[in-house]
Parts: structure tokens; C-alpha cells; sequence
């Protein structure tokens, strides 16, 4: 917009581009210490301290080690930490630039020891008087906890506190939503079936190497193939899908999420054919991680719903994977010795194979109708 | 902010963008600390605006200290105190008006604070007030002061200039109307013609408003250098609405001749060149300008020009504006701040591709301000995102205020057209 001036008789001219002025306070606290960076713009120190000592329109090192004592003055006496009222005893080190986008900084480096006890109080003040459109930006670091706060003219203090819920709560409610949702995740747990099914019920046609058969050891053979072969599975399904949980979380791939479920339910299809008809001829694990891939798709979708904190963003997303595995190792714990005992017998082991090759792929198709 | 996230996938993204925007502009990632070679080396060199300021500052240093961090109680500043706090807020608005620098703006603000709660508030008080509050797009608060300086001087020129400005941007054309006729009596001829002449360009009467415009263009003796510049920003402005690139050309070159670090006509200026695909022209227009005279505004423009050139250089920069404005934007939001949301409804439409986005913004902005190149961005915005039913409800407004101006009417009638051949052929 425009607005023309006659007492003024001045045009002004638009601002955004002009950088505003803030501040950053990184402060970490480790027991009673503090210790951190207090980043101010060389053009607010010009405004408040006075920098360009001859004038010339330019700002020197020369000039901002001149007023060091002046800087860190200006900068003391502007802030205040504090815990159960008892003040932090703050210094600065000498000073150091960092350039960021909106211009170059005077890098503060502060240490310090609080006393007190309970939550950290922060009193700022820096440059209010002089601009009301000041802000600064804090963040505290306390434990694995990040807390941040800006501050204005009329928001001239911050409290931190350790947050209510403890770390370890929240990494355990995101352990139980990853339990919970691998057992009320109906395709998750019927691809891990049909594909672990041909597992346990084909131990039977094993055949062993001649060494164990002379030693009359067959039986042992195709039990230790089983085990082998259920690890195997269980591993590439676990790996595959954390692999794309973490990838999709973070955001650095995103699917459609149509495509998603429909892979899935085709995953539960084709393993489902794969009881009743071994399509998959022993690459069961390989079959197990690349469709594990897109499993972990359909993690992270219900991860998502979940809205991870952004605080302890990359624990509690590690908490739900670790859910996902101890119920998903909970299924295969209860799967494997039910399966041993349906097909000990030959009757059985066909009814089994029957049964579950035809209602997985029964399911299976079914979703790929309803999701595609 | 809301907006500018609102096409990603899923909540727990746009968490985790926000944090990101914080962590980006939160040092300690990316840039590291240094310390020069020698005493010698320049750390920076300090804009204008910045070194205007500065002076200003030192030269009220007396006053200053008094009324400063440690005031005393303000109910006993004397009355010399009272008009130092004046004298001292005008000269701050001064340097900011002539620099737009924010923290002149910040620094008006400050002064102004300063005035005792329980004194009255003069009119110079209440009007700069208004113009800080204009200047942060908060227009009611403005008005509302405006209001107040009005019932105190109700001759101010300058109260009525300003209702006058903010109720053409937030197209109240009644009180524009009525400010511009009080105007009439308060001030020289030929920038109360104008007042009228802006409001009869975007109310149906644009020939007219332009031909009379030219016509007080043509009586160079009587206009002093501020006539001129205003003068031709409207005549700029109509022509340009009008589809007369020549005109509105020779009318923006004769403006900037007058201001060429006018920040507002800049602007149109190149969005004309664009319009007509002259990028190179653009280019050099804004090229020119010193770094930290470019607005937002100035930048999106620059790297639609810069990315409608052939060549990898200007491809490569026009990628490095994009990521330099996309980071002012994420300082905005660290900051607490909302976006600005013109300026961010057209990164999103023209760089971005995000029509969506760029809907909710324009959207927002419109709610706000309706000057004609709101109402044309929001216009595309909507097209873009093929929002027929608020492409239909752009027309009915336009076609109430009797709005002039061919590129929206080409837009719209092109974009109904296609919405009706769509559904006739459903």
C-alpha cells in the first residue's frame, strides 16, 4: 500500500525485506550450571552501545573489541536467570561473530552457576526501550528436554520447567501405542501369519544333509531350518519396515497413502496364495523385507495420527518401532508353538494350510478391492 | 502460518516443519561462530537507515536516559518531558517512513509507549500512533486512532490524508469519499485532486480520474516534486488497470525519477514488466536496487523474473532468492509472527506451485486489503486452484464497486468460461 505524507511529506517504503530485530539465547542446564550462546545483531549493538566509533558507516572487529566491556555490560544488565528466586552468577567470554541470514551476529558464549533449585526463571529486557518490535528467541536445553519461548515487550519473562510428563513416560505410552497397534493391526498380523505358516508347516519336506541323516538326526535338522527360517522372516520383516517407519516419520519419503494400503493388502494376498501354492520358492525373507518396506509405510501413517511431540521427536518414533516389535515378537511367540501343534499331524497340517491359505487370501483380496 | 502448511500430509509433518523453521533459524546449526583475521576486518557495513538511526539516537541520548529502561514515575514527566516524547516519536517516524527500516518503526513504537498513561493523549500522539499500526497492516486500531486525533484537530490534514489512504486499501470507499472531500479544504489543490482521482480509479470512473490526473500533470509549473511523484503513481496505477502499458510505463518512470527507492511503485513497475514478459527488463530494474532496499516483494518478483530467463545463471540465483525469501518466511514464524500473507500467497502461487496454499493466503490478505492487486492476486490464486465459487464471488464484488481492470476481467471471464464449458460438458 501507499499513504502520502504533508505534515510528515514522506512516502514510506515497504519493510519486509529490511531484517527484523531478534536475538537468540541458547542456554543449556546441566544441575546448577548453565552454559550457552547469546547471539546479538551487530546492528542492535550499533543502536544500543554505540559500534562505528569514527563514523565511517562501516563496523570493524577492531570496533566491537573496543566496546567489549561496554557490549557485555549492555548484555548483563539486560538479563536476569534466576531458580527458586535465588540468581544465576552469569559471565560472558569473549566475544565472536556468526553470520546468519538476517545479518551478523556478536556471538556471546555465557556460563554460569545457579544455585537455586526447582524451574530456571528468565528475565530479558535487551533493546525494548530503544525497539518495541524486538524480539528474542529462546531455547533451553535441559536433559534430553528442549524448551523454547519468545520474548516481547510484553512478554518479558519465560519459566522452564522440566515438562510434567517425564521423558520415560512418554517413551513408554509411544512402546504401548506401538504394541497396540501391531495387535489391532489385522493386515500386519495375517501377513506375518501366511508368511510364516509355509515356514513351520514345510519342516516337514526338509531334507537334511547326509551327515545328519546317518546320525539319525533328521528330525533335529528340520527343526533348527524352521528356526532358522522363522528368524530369518521375522528379522527381514523388522528391519524392512523401521527402515521405511523412520524414513516416511522424518519426512523424507512420503507416499500416497492409497498406494500404501493397497500394497499391503496385496502383500496379505499374494502370501496367502503363497500357503496354498509356493509362489514364493524359498525367497520367503526377501519376500518378507521388500514387502516389510511397504509395512512401514502404514506404520508411520498411524504414527502420524499419533502426532509425535516435537520434543523427544527422535525417542518417542524409536519407542513406537520397539512397540511394534515386542508385539509383533509376542504374536510369534504364540504363533509358532500353535502352528508346531496344528500340523503335527498330516490331517491337521492340511487343514491348517487349507484354512489359512484361504482366508488370508480371502482378506487380502477383499482389501485390495475396498483400498484400491 | 497455518496456511502455509496446510497442503502437507500429515500433522505430525507440519510439527515437525515448524520445528525445523525453528532449528533453521535458531543458530547453532549451519553457521559457526569466528573471530575476524584482524582488528581491521570490516564485520559489517551498516545500511542507511540503520546509521540514520543511530545518529538519532545519540542525539536524543539526554532524554533518552531519563524516560528510558529506568523511568521515573511516568504521571511526573513535565511538560517539557511530554513534547521531548513528541518531538523525539515524529523524528523516529521520520527515519522510518524515509527508510522503512523495522527497527525505526520498532523505535517509534517504543517512543510513543512512553507517553503516561494517564495524561491525554495530543493528536500527533494519536497519529503516529496511527501510522505505526498502519505500517503493522492492524487498519481498525489505525482507524480507531485516527478517529481520536480527528475529535481532538478535526482539521488535521494529516488524519484525514491517512483515513483516506487506509479506507481506499481497505476499500470503505464511503469514508475514502468522505475524507478526500474534507481533504479539499485542508490541503493544496492538486493532492486533494488526487485523493479523488485514486478513488474514482478503482470505483468506475477510471478514464475520467486518469484524464484529469494528466491534465494536472500538464500544469508543471504550479506541482512541486511530491505533487508529481503522487500524481504519477496514480496515473500509473489507472493506466496500468486500463491495459495501457505505454502510459502506466511512462508514468512509473516518471515517479521513480522523482523517488527511485519508492518501494511501492518498484513494485508495480515490475509486475507490469512481467505481465508483458519483459524478465530481462525486470531484472535490470531491480538489480540496481542495494540488497537491503529490496522488499520481499521486490525478491519474489526478481526470481520470477530471474527463473523465466533461459540461462543456468539466473536459474541458479532465481533457486537461491527462493530459498533466501522461504528463510525470511521461517523467521517470521520463529519470531511468532504471522506471514505476511500477500507476500507469501504469491511465493506460493508463481515460485512454489502451491495454489492451494496460495489460496488460504490471498484469502487472508483479501480479508484485510482489497486494493486492485489484492483482489487480482487472490483472483489467480483462485484459478490456480480452480476455485470457481470464489472466482464467481471476485466477480460480483467487482462488478458492485464498478472495479477497472483488464487483467482481472480477462482472468475471470477466461476462468468462468472454462469452469462453464467443464460443467456443460459433465
Amino acid at each position: 500500500m501507499r499513504a502520502v505524507w504533508m505534515m510528515i511529506l514522506l512516502i514510506p517504503s515497504l519493510s519486509f525485506g529490511h531484517s527484523l530485530s531478534d536475538s537468540y539465547l541458547s542456554v543449556v542446564l546441566d544441575d546448577n550450571r548453565v552454559r550457552g550462546e547469546w547471539l546479538i545483531a551487530v546492528r542492535d549493538l550499533e543502536l544500543a552501545v554505540g559500534l562505528d566509533r569514527n563514523a565511517d558507516g562501516s563496523v570493524t572487529w577492531g570496533e566491537i573489541l573496543e566496546r567489549q566491556s561496554q557490549i557485555e555490560n549492555h548484555a548483563l544488565s539486560h538479563i536476569a536467570l534466576s531458580r527458586s528466586d535465588v540468581a544465576c552468577d552469569l559471565t560472558l567470554e569473549a566475544p565472536m561473530l556468526e553470520e546468519l541470514n538476517s545479518g551478523v551476529f556478536v556471538h556471546l558464549p555465557l556460563s554460569g552457576v545457579c544455585s537455586g533449585d526447582g524451574a530456571l526463571h528468565l528475565t530479558y529486557n535487551l533493546q525494548f526501550d530503544i525497539d518495541s518490535s524486538h524480539r528474542s528467541i529462546v531455547t533451553l536445553k535441559q536433559g534430553e528436554e528442549v524448551q523454547s519461548a519468545i520474548l516481547s515487550p510484553s512478554t518479558r519473562s519465560a519459566e522452564f520447567s522440566p515438562s510434567s510428563v517425564s521423558v520415560f513416560e512418554q517413551y513408554r505410552t509411544f512402546v504401548l501405542e506401538g504394541v497396540w497397534h501391531i495387535w489391532i493391526g489385522l493386515d500386519h498380523i495375517l501377513f506375518l501369519v501366511a508368511i510364516l505358516v509355509p515356514v513351520v508347516v514345510r519342516r516337514h519336506g526338509t531334507d537334511a544333509p547326509a551327515g545328519w541323516l546317518q546320525s539319525g538326526r533328521s528330525s533335529r535338522w528340520s527343526d533348527f531350518t524352521m528356526v532358522t527360517g522363522i528368524l530369518k522372516v521375522v528379522t527381514a520383516f523388522t528391519v524392512a519396515h523401521s527402515i521405511t517407519l523412520v524414513l516416511a516419520t522424518l519426512g523424507w519419503i512420503v507416499l500416497p497413502t492409497r498406494l500404501v494400503e493397497s500394497v499391503i493388502a496385496l502383500s496379505v494376498a499374494l502370501s496367502g496364495i503363497n500357503i496354498l501354492y509356493p509362489i514364493f520358492r524359498g525367497h520367503q525373507w526377501q519376500i518378507a523385507f521388500a514387502f516389510g518396506l511397504v509395512h512401514g509405510f502404514g506404520f508411520a501413517g498411524v504414527l502420524a495420527d499419533l502426532s509425535l511431540p516435537t520434543q523427544l521427536f527422535i525417542g518417542s518414533l524409536l519407542s513406537f518401532n520397539i512397540g511394534v516389535e515386542i508385539g509383533q515378537l509376542a504374536i510369534v511367540l504364540v504363533l509358532v508353538p500353535t502352528l508346531l501343534i496344528l500340523t503335527n499331524a498330516v490331517l491337521t497340517r492340511r487343514l491348517t494350510e487349507a484354512v489359512a491359505g484361504i482366508a488370508i487370501t480371502g482378506c487380502g483380496l477383499l482389501w485390495v478391492a475396498e483400498r484400491y | 502460518m497455518n496456511s502455509s502448511l496446510s497442503g502437507l500430509h500429515f500433522p505430525y509433518i507440519k510439527r515437525f516443519t515448524i520445528l525445523l523453521a525453528l532449528t533453521l533459524v535458531t543458530p547453532g546449526v549451519g553457521a559457526q561462530p569466528y573471530i575476524p583475521s584482524g582488528a581491521n576486518t570490516v564485520v559489517e557495513t551498516l545500511p542507511e537507515s540503520i546509521i540514520a538511526l543511530s545518529r538519532k539516537l545519540r542525539s536524543e541520548a539526554p532524554a533518552h536516559s531519563t524516560v528510558g529502561t529506568e523511568r521515573r514515575a511516568t504521571e511526573s514527566l513535565s511538560e517539557v518531558e511530554l513534547v521531548a516524547i513528541q518531538q523525539q516519536a515524529l523524528a523516529a517516524y521520520r527515519v522510518a517512513a524515509e527508510t522503512g527500516e523495522p527497527r525505526a518503526y520498532g523505535h517509534t513504537l517504543a517512543l510513543l509507549e512512553r507517553w503516561p498513561e494517564g495524561r491525554p493523549r495530543p493528536a500527533l500522539i494519536h497519529v503516529l500512533s496511527a501510522a505505526v499500526l498502519q505500517h503493522n497492516h492492524e487498519f481498525p486500531e489505525a482507524l480507531a486512532e485516527l478517529i481520536s486525533a480527528l475529535a481532538i484537530e478535526p482539521n488535521s490534514a494529516q488524519a484525514h490524508l491517512m483515513r483516506a489512504q487506509i479506507s481506499l486499501v481497505t476499500a470503505d470507499y464511503d469514508t475514502a469519499r468522505e475524507s478526500c472531500l474534507a481533504l479539499r479544504t485542508l490541503i493544496r489543490y492538486p493532492l486533494a485532486m488526487n485523493c479523488q482521482a485514486q478513488l474514482d480509479g478503482v470505483t468506475g470512473r477510471a478514464e475520467q480520474a486518469l484524464a484529469q490526473v494528466n491534465d494536472m500533470l500538464q500544469r508543471k509549473g504550479e506541482l512541486s516534486p511530491q505533487d508529481h511523484l503522487e500524481l504519477n503513481i496514480t496515473a500509473a496505477g489507472i493506466a496500468h488497470r486500463l491495459g495501457r502499458v505505454a502510459d502506466a510505463e511512462r508514468h512509473y518512470v516518471a515517479a521513480l525519477q522523482v523517488s527511485p527507492a519508492s518501494g511501492y511503485t518498484l513494485v508495480n513497475y515490475a509486475a507490469l514488466l512481467i505481465e508483458n514478459r519483459r524478465f530481462d527488463d525486470v531484472v535490470s530494474l531491480l538489480d540496481s536496487l542495494d540488497e537491503g532496499a529490496m522488499s520481499t516483494e521486490m525478491q519474489i518478483l526478481l526470481a520470477e523474473a530471474l527463473s523465466a530467463r533461459q540461462d543456468m545463471h539466473s536459474r541458479d540465483r532465481a533457486q537461491a532468492l527462493t530459498l533466501a525469501i522461504q528463510e525470511s518466511f521461517d523467521a517470521a514464524v520463529a519470531r511468532g509472527e504471522g506471514l505476511p500473507t500477500k507476500e507469501f500467497s504469491r511465493f506460493a502461487l508463481t515460485l512454489q506451485q502451491r495454489p492451494a496454499e496460495a489460496l488460504a493466503a490471498a484469502l487472508k490478505n483479501w480479508a484485510l486489503q482489497k486494493e486492485p492487486s489484492d483482489t487480482l492476486l487472490l483472483a489467480q490464486a483462485a484459478r490456480s486452484a480452480g476455485d470457481v465459487e470464489q472466482l464467481t464471488e471476485i466477480l460480483r464484488w467487482a462488478q458492485l464497486h464498478g472495479t477497472q481492470d483488464v487483467r482481472l476481467s480477462t482472468l475471470l471471464s477466461a476462468a468462468l468460461a472454462d469452469a462453464n464449458a467443464d460443467q456443460g460438458g459433465a
